[in-house]
Protein backbone atom coordinates (compact mmCIF):
# COMPACT_ATOMS: atom_id res chain seq x y z
CA UNK A 1 0.00 0.00 0.00
CA UNK A 2 0.77 3.62 -0.95
CA UNK A 3 0.70 6.09 1.66
CA UNK A 4 -0.35 9.38 -0.37
CA UNK A 5 0.32 12.18 1.89
CA UNK A 6 -2.71 14.35 2.26
CA UNK A 7 -2.08 18.21 2.46
CA UNK A 8 -5.43 18.24 4.81
CA UNK A 9 -3.46 18.56 8.47
CA UNK A 10 -6.66 17.17 9.93
CA UNK A 11 -6.20 13.35 7.57
CA UNK A 12 -3.14 13.23 7.84
CA UNK A 13 -3.40 13.56 12.16
CA UNK A 14 -6.32 11.47 12.11
CA UNK A 15 -3.64 8.61 10.17
CA UNK A 16 -0.79 9.77 12.33
CA UNK A 17 -3.19 8.98 15.23
CA UNK A 18 -4.17 5.64 14.37
CA UNK A 19 0.25 5.08 13.62
CA UNK A 20 0.69 6.26 17.13
CA UNK A 21 -1.51 4.53 19.09
CA UNK A 22 -0.41 1.39 17.35
CA UNK A 23 -4.07 0.83 15.53
CA UNK A 24 -2.39 -0.17 12.01
CA UNK A 25 -2.04 -3.37 10.50
CA UNK A 26 1.68 -4.05 9.83
CA UNK A 27 1.92 -3.37 6.28
CA UNK A 28 -0.07 0.23 6.73
CA UNK A 29 2.33 0.81 9.52
CA UNK A 30 5.30 0.16 7.65
CA UNK A 31 4.04 2.34 4.89
CA UNK A 32 3.32 5.36 7.24
CA UNK A 33 6.79 4.60 8.81
CA UNK A 34 8.17 5.12 5.61
CA UNK A 35 6.32 8.05 4.58
CA UNK A 36 7.17 10.08 8.14
CA UNK A 37 10.74 9.27 7.37
CA UNK A 38 10.65 10.80 3.78
CA UNK A 39 8.08 13.66 4.43
CA UNK A 40 9.29 16.88 7.36
CA UNK A 41 5.74 17.89 7.78
CA UNK A 42 4.28 14.90 8.61
CA UNK A 43 6.99 14.05 10.64
CA UNK A 44 6.80 17.11 12.88
CA UNK A 45 3.15 16.59 13.16
CA UNK A 46 3.34 13.20 14.25
CA UNK A 47 5.85 14.48 17.13
CA UNK A 48 3.97 17.31 17.86
CA UNK A 49 0.62 15.03 18.52
CA UNK A 50 2.97 12.71 20.33
CA UNK A 51 4.08 15.82 22.95
CA UNK A 52 0.30 16.80 23.60
CA UNK A 53 -0.45 13.75 23.80
CA UNK A 54 2.08 13.29 27.13
CA UNK A 55 0.88 16.98 28.00
CA UNK A 56 -2.50 16.45 27.86
CA UNK A 57 -1.64 13.30 30.45
CA UNK A 58 0.44 15.29 33.05
CA UNK A 59 -1.91 17.95 32.97
CA UNK A 60 -4.32 15.58 33.36
CA UNK A 61 -2.63 13.83 35.85
CA UNK A 62 -1.86 17.24 37.66
CA UNK A 63 -5.46 18.02 38.47
CA UNK A 64 -6.70 14.71 39.25
CA UNK A 65 -8.76 14.39 42.46
CA UNK A 66 -7.12 12.11 45.20
CA UNK A 67 -8.64 9.03 45.32
CA UNK A 68 -10.56 7.65 48.09
CA UNK A 69 -8.47 6.00 50.57
CA UNK A 70 -8.10 1.60 50.81
CA UNK A 71 -10.68 1.73 53.67
CA UNK A 72 -13.40 3.81 52.22
CA UNK A 73 -12.97 1.12 49.12
CA UNK A 74 -13.31 -1.47 51.23
CA UNK A 75 -16.13 -0.13 52.57
CA UNK A 76 -17.96 0.89 49.14
CA UNK A 77 -17.23 -2.92 48.09
CA UNK A 78 -19.16 -4.44 51.46
CA UNK A 79 -21.92 -1.93 50.53
CA UNK A 80 -22.06 -2.83 46.46
CA UNK A 81 -21.93 -6.42 47.74
CA UNK A 82 -24.73 -5.86 50.94
CA UNK A 83 -27.17 -3.95 48.71
CA UNK A 84 -26.46 -6.49 45.47
CA UNK A 85 -27.72 -9.38 47.91
CA UNK A 86 -30.51 -7.45 49.21
CA UNK A 87 -31.70 -6.74 45.87
CA UNK A 88 -31.75 -10.16 44.56
CA UNK A 89 -33.62 -11.57 47.34
CA UNK A 90 -35.95 -8.64 46.40
CA UNK A 91 -36.08 -9.60 43.58
CA UNK A 92 -36.76 -13.31 44.34
CA UNK A 93 -39.54 -11.52 46.15
CA UNK A 94 -40.86 -9.32 43.46
CA UNK A 95 -41.08 -12.58 40.63
CA UNK A 96 -43.11 -15.20 43.78
CA UNK A 97 -45.49 -11.91 44.59
CA UNK A 98 -45.95 -11.54 40.70
CA UNK A 99 -46.90 -14.93 40.38
CA UNK A 100 -49.27 -14.87 43.62
CA UNK A 101 -51.10 -11.59 41.77
CA UNK A 102 -51.13 -13.90 38.52
CA UNK A 103 -52.65 -16.48 40.09
CA UNK A 104 -55.12 -14.00 42.23
CA UNK A 105 -56.02 -12.08 39.09
CA UNK A 106 -56.70 -15.16 37.23
CA UNK A 107 -59.26 -16.37 40.21
CA UNK A 108 -60.93 -13.42 40.51
CA UNK A 109 -61.40 -13.76 36.67
CA UNK A 110 -62.65 -16.80 37.11
CA UNK A 111 -64.76 -16.12 40.24
CA UNK A 112 -66.40 -12.79 39.41
CA UNK A 113 -68.44 -13.77 36.36
CA UNK A 114 -69.60 -17.16 39.18
CA UNK A 115 -70.54 -14.64 41.66
CA UNK A 116 -72.40 -12.62 39.39
CA UNK A 117 -74.30 -15.13 38.32
CA UNK A 118 -74.75 -16.45 42.32
CA UNK A 119 -75.68 -12.91 43.13
CA UNK A 120 -78.18 -12.69 40.22
CA UNK A 121 -80.16 -15.73 41.50
CA UNK A 122 -79.64 -15.89 45.14
CA UNK A 123 -79.30 -12.42 46.98
CA UNK A 124 -83.20 -12.16 47.56
CA UNK A 125 -82.94 -15.37 50.07
CA UNK A 126 -84.35 -14.34 53.42
CA UNK A 127 -83.44 -15.13 56.82
CA UNK A 128 -85.58 -17.42 58.47
CA UNK A 129 -85.27 -15.09 61.55
CA UNK A 130 -86.86 -12.50 59.41
CA UNK A 131 -90.12 -11.76 61.84
CA UNK A 132 -92.23 -11.64 58.09
CA UNK A 133 -91.97 -15.07 58.50
CA UNK A 134 -94.71 -16.20 61.08
CA UNK A 135 -93.94 -18.68 64.01
CA UNK A 136 -96.93 -20.71 63.85
CA UNK A 137 -96.21 -23.56 65.47
CA UNK A 138 -93.32 -26.06 67.25
CA UNK A 139 -91.17 -28.51 65.48
CA UNK A 140 -90.49 -26.05 62.84
CA UNK A 141 -87.17 -26.15 61.64
CA UNK A 142 -86.32 -22.65 59.21
CA UNK A 143 -84.16 -22.71 56.34
CA UNK A 144 -82.19 -20.20 54.77
CA UNK A 145 -79.30 -20.52 52.09
CA UNK A 146 -77.31 -17.48 51.34
CA UNK A 147 -75.24 -18.98 48.52
CA UNK A 148 -73.44 -15.19 47.90
CA UNK A 149 -71.65 -16.08 51.13
CA UNK A 150 -72.29 -19.87 50.84
CA UNK A 151 -73.96 -19.95 53.91
CA UNK A 152 -76.98 -21.94 54.78
CA UNK A 153 -78.65 -21.79 58.34
CA UNK A 154 -80.96 -24.38 59.68
CA UNK A 155 -82.62 -23.43 62.56
CA UNK A 156 -85.36 -24.90 64.83
CA UNK A 157 -87.38 -22.58 66.74
CA UNK A 158 -89.07 -25.01 69.30
CA UNK A 159 -87.84 -28.19 70.81
CA UNK A 160 -87.09 -30.81 68.51
CA UNK A 161 -87.51 -34.54 69.64
CA UNK A 162 -85.02 -37.26 67.15
CA UNK A 163 -84.87 -36.73 63.59
CA UNK A 164 -82.09 -36.20 61.43
CA UNK A 165 -81.67 -33.58 59.08
CA UNK A 166 -80.06 -34.60 55.77
CA UNK A 167 -78.73 -31.53 53.13
CA UNK A 168 -76.93 -32.46 50.30
CA UNK A 169 -74.80 -30.55 47.73
CA UNK A 170 -74.89 -31.64 44.52
CA UNK A 171 -71.14 -30.74 43.65
CA UNK A 172 -68.34 -29.13 44.85
CA UNK A 173 -65.99 -30.06 47.89
CA UNK A 174 -66.82 -30.55 51.81
CA UNK A 175 -69.22 -28.43 53.61
CA UNK A 176 -68.33 -26.78 57.25
CA UNK A 177 -70.85 -27.00 60.13
CA UNK A 178 -71.46 -26.15 62.99
CA UNK A 179 -74.00 -26.18 65.95
CA UNK A 180 -74.45 -22.85 68.04
CA UNK A 181 -76.77 -23.70 69.96
CA UNK A 182 -78.63 -27.81 71.65
CA UNK A 183 -76.40 -30.43 72.95
CA UNK A 184 -75.59 -33.96 71.60
CA UNK A 185 -76.80 -33.20 68.15
CA UNK A 186 -74.63 -35.80 65.70
CA UNK A 187 -73.05 -34.10 62.74
CA UNK A 188 -71.86 -36.33 59.83
CA UNK A 189 -69.70 -34.48 57.46
CA UNK A 190 -69.36 -36.21 53.93
CA UNK A 191 -67.98 -34.63 50.55
CA UNK A 192 -71.39 -33.39 49.68
CA UNK A 193 -73.82 -33.84 52.01
CA UNK A 194 -74.41 -33.39 55.71
CA UNK A 195 -75.90 -35.15 58.27
CA UNK A 196 -77.56 -33.75 61.22
CA UNK A 197 -79.22 -35.90 63.72
CA UNK A 198 -80.86 -34.60 66.89
CA UNK A 199 -81.02 -36.93 69.28
CA UNK A 200 -82.68 -35.34 72.00
CA UNK A 201 -85.00 -32.58 73.03
CA UNK A 202 -83.37 -29.59 71.96
CA UNK A 203 -83.75 -26.49 70.49
CA UNK A 204 -80.73 -26.10 67.92
CA UNK A 205 -79.54 -24.02 65.70
CA UNK A 206 -77.01 -25.67 62.66
CA UNK A 207 -75.09 -23.25 60.62
CA UNK A 208 -73.45 -24.99 57.48
CA UNK A 209 -71.77 -23.55 55.11
CA UNK A 210 -71.44 -24.81 51.95
CA UNK A 211 -69.03 -24.22 48.97
CA UNK A 212 -69.73 -21.40 46.72
CA UNK A 213 -70.42 -23.50 43.47
CA UNK A 214 -72.92 -25.24 44.57
CA UNK A 215 -76.10 -25.60 42.38
CA UNK A 216 -78.89 -27.59 44.46
CA UNK A 217 -78.97 -28.05 48.14
CA UNK A 218 -81.55 -30.97 49.29
CA UNK A 219 -83.00 -30.84 52.40
CA UNK A 220 -84.35 -34.12 54.48
CA UNK A 221 -85.63 -33.89 58.02
CA UNK A 222 -86.51 -37.37 59.55
CA UNK A 223 -88.48 -39.07 57.10
CA UNK A 224 -90.68 -36.27 55.76
CA UNK A 225 -90.05 -35.27 52.03
CA UNK A 226 -86.77 -33.92 50.56
CA UNK A 227 -87.03 -30.08 50.30
CA UNK A 228 -85.16 -28.73 47.24
CA UNK A 229 -83.36 -25.65 46.20
CA UNK A 230 -82.32 -24.74 43.44
CA UNK A 231 -80.33 -21.83 41.91
CA UNK A 232 -82.12 -21.85 38.90
CA UNK A 233 -86.11 -21.70 40.91
CA UNK A 234 -86.10 -17.84 40.83
CA UNK A 235 -88.78 -17.99 42.56
CA UNK A 236 -86.98 -20.19 46.16
CA UNK A 237 -86.87 -18.43 49.14
CA UNK A 238 -87.13 -19.16 52.60
CA UNK A 239 -88.52 -22.79 53.88
CA UNK A 240 -90.28 -23.43 56.54
CA UNK A 241 -89.98 -26.90 57.87
CA UNK A 242 -92.66 -28.42 60.26
CA UNK A 243 -91.52 -31.94 61.69
CA UNK A 244 -95.40 -32.58 62.10
CA UNK A 245 -97.33 -31.26 59.20
CA UNK A 246 -95.23 -31.95 56.87
CA UNK A 247 -92.52 -29.53 54.77
CA UNK A 248 -93.50 -26.41 53.58
CA UNK A 249 -92.46 -23.79 51.09
CA UNK A 250 -92.80 -20.17 52.29
CA UNK A 251 -92.10 -19.38 48.92
CA UNK A 252 -93.07 -22.57 47.36
CA UNK A 253 -91.63 -24.05 44.47
CA UNK A 254 -94.35 -25.43 42.55
CA UNK A 255 -93.17 -29.24 43.34
CA UNK A 256 -93.23 -29.06 47.06
CA UNK A 257 -96.26 -26.85 47.79
CA UNK A 258 -98.24 -29.08 50.21
CA UNK B 1 -13.85 -13.16 37.84
CA UNK B 2 -15.46 -12.27 40.78
CA UNK B 3 -17.16 -9.24 41.58
CA UNK B 4 -14.37 -8.50 44.48
CA UNK B 5 -11.49 -8.95 41.45
CA UNK B 6 -13.21 -7.00 39.29
CA UNK B 7 -13.53 -4.29 41.76
CA UNK B 8 -10.11 -4.52 43.24
CA UNK B 9 -8.81 -4.15 39.69
CA UNK B 10 -10.94 -1.00 38.02
CA UNK B 11 -12.19 0.73 41.23
CA UNK B 12 -9.82 3.27 41.20
CA UNK B 13 -9.25 3.89 37.77
CA UNK B 14 -13.05 4.35 36.84
CA UNK B 15 -12.64 6.64 39.62
CA UNK B 16 -10.13 8.66 38.44
CA UNK B 17 -11.74 8.30 34.54
CA UNK B 18 -15.41 9.80 35.79
CA UNK B 19 -13.61 12.53 37.94
CA UNK B 20 -11.76 13.79 35.22
CA UNK B 21 -15.13 13.25 33.03
CA UNK B 22 -17.82 15.16 35.44
CA UNK B 23 -15.07 16.96 38.25
CA UNK B 24 -16.56 15.98 41.21
CA UNK B 25 -15.05 13.70 43.16
CA UNK B 26 -18.34 12.36 45.10
CA UNK B 27 -20.37 12.30 42.00
CA UNK B 28 -17.27 10.12 40.26
CA UNK B 29 -17.49 7.75 43.88
CA UNK B 30 -21.50 7.32 43.36
CA UNK B 31 -20.80 6.30 40.12
CA UNK B 32 -17.89 3.52 40.48
CA UNK B 33 -20.70 2.12 43.24
CA UNK B 34 -23.52 2.34 40.93
CA UNK B 35 -21.11 0.95 38.39
CA UNK B 36 -20.93 -2.15 40.55
CA UNK B 37 -23.78 -2.23 41.61
CA UNK B 38 -25.28 -2.83 38.15
CA UNK B 39 -23.14 -5.51 37.21
CA UNK B 40 -23.11 -7.50 40.28
CA UNK B 41 -26.87 -7.51 39.47
CA UNK B 42 -26.47 -9.58 35.93
CA UNK B 43 -23.41 -12.28 34.69
CA UNK B 44 -19.87 -10.80 35.08
CA UNK B 45 -19.00 -9.97 31.64
CA UNK B 46 -15.57 -12.00 30.47
CA UNK B 47 -12.65 -10.98 31.86
CA UNK B 48 -11.02 -9.46 28.27
CA UNK B 49 -13.69 -6.96 27.98
CA UNK B 50 -14.86 -6.38 31.62
CA UNK B 51 -12.76 -3.19 31.63
CA UNK B 52 -14.26 -1.96 28.71
CA UNK B 53 -17.81 -3.07 29.60
CA UNK B 54 -17.22 -1.23 32.91
CA UNK B 55 -16.18 2.18 31.54
CA UNK B 56 -19.03 2.24 28.94
CA UNK B 57 -21.51 1.30 31.74
CA UNK B 58 -19.52 3.99 34.54
CA UNK B 59 -19.81 6.59 31.17
CA UNK B 60 -23.54 6.23 30.42
CA UNK B 61 -24.40 6.13 34.29
CA UNK B 62 -22.35 9.76 34.53
CA UNK B 63 -23.82 11.22 30.91
CA UNK B 64 -27.21 10.31 32.35
CA UNK B 65 -27.07 11.71 35.75
CA UNK B 66 -25.06 14.65 34.05
CA UNK B 67 -27.92 15.37 32.37
CA UNK B 68 -30.36 15.37 35.44
CA UNK B 69 -28.19 17.89 36.58
CA UNK B 70 -27.43 20.11 33.92
CA UNK B 71 -31.58 20.19 33.89
CA UNK B 72 -31.10 20.64 37.52
CA UNK B 73 -29.00 23.65 37.00
CA UNK B 74 -30.83 25.43 34.40
CA UNK B 75 -33.47 25.46 36.21
CA UNK B 76 -32.00 27.03 39.89
CA UNK B 77 -30.04 29.60 37.57
CA UNK B 78 -33.64 30.36 35.88
CA UNK B 79 -34.95 30.97 39.25
CA UNK B 80 -32.10 32.84 40.80
CA UNK B 81 -31.14 35.71 38.86
CA UNK B 82 -27.43 37.25 39.82
CA UNK B 83 -26.73 33.80 41.74
CA UNK B 84 -23.24 32.90 39.88
CA UNK B 85 -23.46 29.20 38.41
CA UNK B 86 -22.19 26.61 40.48
CA UNK B 87 -18.49 25.95 40.32
CA UNK B 88 -16.61 22.72 41.23
CA UNK B 89 -15.95 22.57 45.03
CA UNK B 90 -12.01 22.51 45.85
CA UNK B 91 -11.41 20.79 48.93
CA UNK B 92 -9.46 22.00 51.62
CA UNK B 93 -6.81 20.23 51.53
CA UNK B 94 -5.94 20.71 47.93
CA UNK B 95 -3.57 22.69 47.24
CA UNK B 96 -4.26 25.73 45.03
CA UNK B 97 -1.88 25.56 42.67
CA UNK B 98 -3.62 21.89 41.66
CA UNK B 99 -7.02 23.94 42.39
CA UNK B 100 -6.13 26.00 39.87
CA UNK B 101 -4.88 23.09 37.28
CA UNK B 102 -7.59 21.56 37.92
CA UNK B 103 -9.90 24.62 36.61
CA UNK B 104 -8.13 25.38 33.63
CA UNK B 105 -8.17 21.85 32.58
CA UNK B 106 -12.08 21.72 33.26
CA UNK B 107 -12.54 24.72 31.53
CA UNK B 108 -10.87 23.00 28.83
CA UNK B 109 -12.21 19.89 28.69
CA UNK B 110 -16.02 22.01 29.03
CA UNK B 111 -14.90 23.61 25.86
CA UNK B 112 -14.96 19.97 24.02
CA UNK B 113 -18.02 18.03 22.97
CA UNK B 114 -19.17 15.27 24.77
CA UNK B 115 -17.77 12.92 22.72
CA UNK B 116 -14.31 14.70 21.97
CA UNK B 117 -13.97 14.70 26.17
CA UNK B 118 -14.89 10.84 26.03
CA UNK B 119 -12.29 9.77 23.51
CA UNK B 120 -9.33 12.10 25.08
CA UNK B 121 -10.10 10.55 28.14
CA UNK B 122 -10.90 6.69 27.44
CA UNK B 123 -7.50 6.83 25.14
CA UNK B 124 -6.00 8.38 28.43
CA UNK B 125 -7.01 5.12 29.84
CA UNK B 126 -5.61 3.05 27.80
CA UNK B 127 -8.57 2.03 25.35
CA UNK B 128 -8.24 1.02 21.98
CA UNK B 129 -10.21 2.11 19.10
CA UNK B 130 -12.70 0.02 18.54
CA UNK B 131 -13.61 0.30 22.26
CA UNK B 132 -13.71 4.07 22.33
CA UNK B 133 -15.62 4.18 18.84
CA UNK B 134 -17.99 1.74 21.11
CA UNK B 135 -18.48 3.85 23.23
CA UNK B 136 -19.27 7.14 22.01
CA UNK B 137 -20.87 5.98 19.24
CA UNK B 138 -18.84 6.01 15.76
CA UNK B 139 -16.34 3.88 13.18
CA UNK B 140 -13.08 2.66 15.11
CA UNK B 141 -11.74 4.75 11.80
CA UNK B 142 -12.66 7.80 12.49
CA UNK B 143 -11.30 8.01 16.44
CA UNK B 144 -8.06 8.80 15.16
CA UNK B 145 -9.35 12.18 13.25
CA UNK B 146 -11.70 12.63 16.27
CA UNK B 147 -8.85 12.55 18.88
CA UNK B 148 -6.37 14.40 16.94
CA UNK B 149 -9.34 17.29 16.56
CA UNK B 150 -9.85 16.56 20.35
CA UNK B 151 -6.39 17.36 21.27
CA UNK B 152 -5.79 20.06 19.07
CA UNK B 153 -9.10 21.65 20.33
CA UNK B 154 -8.37 21.20 24.16
CA UNK B 155 -4.94 22.72 23.25
CA UNK B 156 -6.14 25.94 22.62
CA UNK B 157 -8.42 25.97 25.16
CA UNK B 158 -5.91 25.44 27.83
CA UNK B 159 -3.99 28.00 29.40
CA UNK B 160 -1.66 28.70 31.92
CA UNK B 161 -0.22 25.77 32.79
CA UNK B 162 -0.69 23.93 29.71
CA UNK B 163 1.23 26.78 28.05
CA UNK B 164 3.52 26.56 30.44
CA UNK B 165 3.96 22.96 30.63
CA UNK B 166 7.34 21.67 29.11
Amino acid sequence: MTIRHDRSATLGAGLIVQYLHGELSADVRADVAGHLEACPACARLAAEIEARTHRLSDTLRSADFEAPPAAEWTSMLAGIQATAAARRRNRRLRIAAGWIAVALASGVLVSAPLRAWLVDRWTDLVDTNDPAVPVVAPNRFGLAFTPVTAELTVSTSATQADGAIHVRFTEGDTARVSVTAGTDEALALGTAAVRITNRTNSTASYFVEVPKVVKRVTLRIGERPQVVLERSEAGARSIEVDLRNGVRVRNPMPDDEP
Amino acid sequence: MTLEELFEAHNEDLFRFVSRLTNDADYAKDIVQETFLTIAARPLPPEASAKSWLFRLAHNLARSGLRRRSRRLRLLRGNAHGVPAASPVVPPDVGAERAEARAAVRRALDDLSERERTILLMREEGFAHHEIAEAVGTTTKSIGTMFARALTKLERSLDGPWRKSP
